[in-house]
């Protein structure tokens, strides 16, 4: 028991150096980069050219192999970035504060790809692009607070305020991510409620579920993929005039 | 496949939207990364 | 662990509940509000008194669709399966505005008549996808 404690330990602040870091992702992303890459073309092609199309909705049902995804991993990310806020918080674990910095543009970035896909597909089924329901304006309230954790960033000068200030603003922004996922069972809305269930049958036959799962599996890996790009980008910002990053550097790494 | 998505001008943009979100996220932190490599190398040459 | 970071996480489990319940609290206080649509009974038994343009949703009921042969009025009813409300609307619609949908219709309503004017109306979909050759082999 100790043992497996003490590896856990050790792990956590491996985890928390920066050199441990930027060496050990050089040597994940290759390999992940190509995994990512491959599953989502299987996943895209398999649900583009070779799943039936619906028979309410017809072809542009398609859409839903790059919206839900999205939305998915919109909300992950998110829940991941108040989770490194509480581990900041607590800890005063640096990487954790460059985790959240890190993360939340490719964070926004998914969000606004939810957000418009949703809107390029309901503006010919249902018939407008946009409505103030619960599942739209708390997606869109998620864009906002991953848009303010950004802009709260840049609004410090001192590295470590600025940590902390994000920590605690991603912690509170969560509150929203059950909002989210609730919204369509709670209040009457225009979005429809989920399809893929957990604990039930899904509502979204199995030829068309398989390949979605696929691509939702592809978004995770490539944020994976993203994640990693960002936090190295992020750790040679911090520790550019750094000895340990210098080295890495003339090693070509 | 041509005709699937000339029907489908909506699905044709979602799928040009999600390319784009995809390609920013991975070369955007490439270009940065990069270009404090670069900057590096020129002061330790200097 | 620490004392002190006990003590961190004490007061950020305490600012974190503060802050459920008070969003919470905000919800339970604007929950008619947060609803995009009212369902035919909703309207019947609560009728909103101001003339100002609402909001009603529910499935168009069978057989209840209208077409004008020479305009693009179109009148239908629209039903949560205990209650019904007639609709009358001009205009073009949604892809998927079918009969046995659902619907959201932006309008005025009438208590009176029960007559609901639309001026804006959305298709609502349903959670489930199925491809066409099941649904062939089904019928």
């Amino acid at each position: 028991m100790n043992k497996i404690l003490g590896s856990i330990t050790l792990f956590y602040h491996k985890l928390g150096s920066y050199p441990w870091f930027y060496s050990i992702s050089s040597k994940l992303l290759p390999i992940s980069t190509f995994l990512a890459f491959m599953i989502f073309l299987l996943g895209i092609v398999w649900g583009i050219f070779y799943s039936p199309s619906d028979v309410t909705q017809g072809e542009i049902y398609r859409i839903i192999y790059m919206h839900v995804p999205a939305a998915s991993v919109a909300q992950s990310i998110y829940f991941s970035l108040a989770i490194a806020g509480f581990v900041y918080l607590v800890w005063k674990m640096k990487m954790a504060g460059l985790f959240i910095k890190a993360m939340a543009p490719i964070g926004a970035s998914f969000t606004i790809l939810a957000l418009v896909s949703g809107a390029i597909w309901g503006q010919p089924t249902w018939g407008t692009w946009w409505v103030w329901d619960a599942r739209l304006t708390s997606t869109l309230v998620l864009l906002l607070f991953y848009l303010a954790i950004i802009g709260l960033y840049s609004s410090f000068d001192n590295k470590k305020t600025a940590d902390q200030a994000v920590s605690i603003l991603a912690m509170v922004g969560a509150v929203n991510l059950p909002i989210i996922k609730k919204s369509v069972d709670w209040w009457n809305t225009l979005h429809q409620p989920s399809s893929i269930r957990i604990f039930e049958e899904s509502t979204i036959s199995s030829e068309m579920l398989y390949p979605l799962l696929i691509c939702i599996l592809s978004f995770y890996l490539m944020v994976f993929v993203f994640g990693l790009m960002a936090m190295r980008t992020e750790i040679a910002k911090r520790e550019m005039t750094k000895d340990w990053f210098k080295k890495m550097v003339k090693k070509n790494d | 496949m041509i005709e699937l998505f000339s029907e489908n001008f909506h699905l044709l943009s979602v799928c040009f939207l999600t390319i784009i979100i995809l390609l920013f996220n991975y070369i955007w932190p490439l270009i940065k990364l990069n270009k404090i490599k670069k900057n590096l190398k020129k002061i330790e040459t200097t | 662990m620490k004392q002190h970071r006990k003590n961190r996480i004490y007061v950020i489990l305490f600012v974190g509940i503060s802050i459920l319940i008070s969003i919470f609290l905000v919800f339970s206080a604007l929950q008619e509000n947060i609803n995009l649509f009212y369902s035919p009974t909703d309207l019947k038994n609560n009728p909103p008194v101001s003339d100002k343009s609402i909001r009603a949703g529910g499935l168009v009921k069978e057989n209840s669709l209208k077409r004008d042969k020479d305009s693009l009025k179109i009148k239908f009813e629209i039903t949560d399966l205990k209650n019904t409300i007639s609709v009358s609307y001009e205009g073009l619609l949604p892809d998927l505005f079918k009969e046995n949908k659902g619907v959201v219709a932006t309008g005025y309503f009438y208590s009176t008549s029960n007559e609901f004017i639309a001026y804006e109306i959305l298709a609502k979909h349903d959670e489930n996808y199925v491809p066409k050759e099941v649904k062939k082999a089904l019928e």
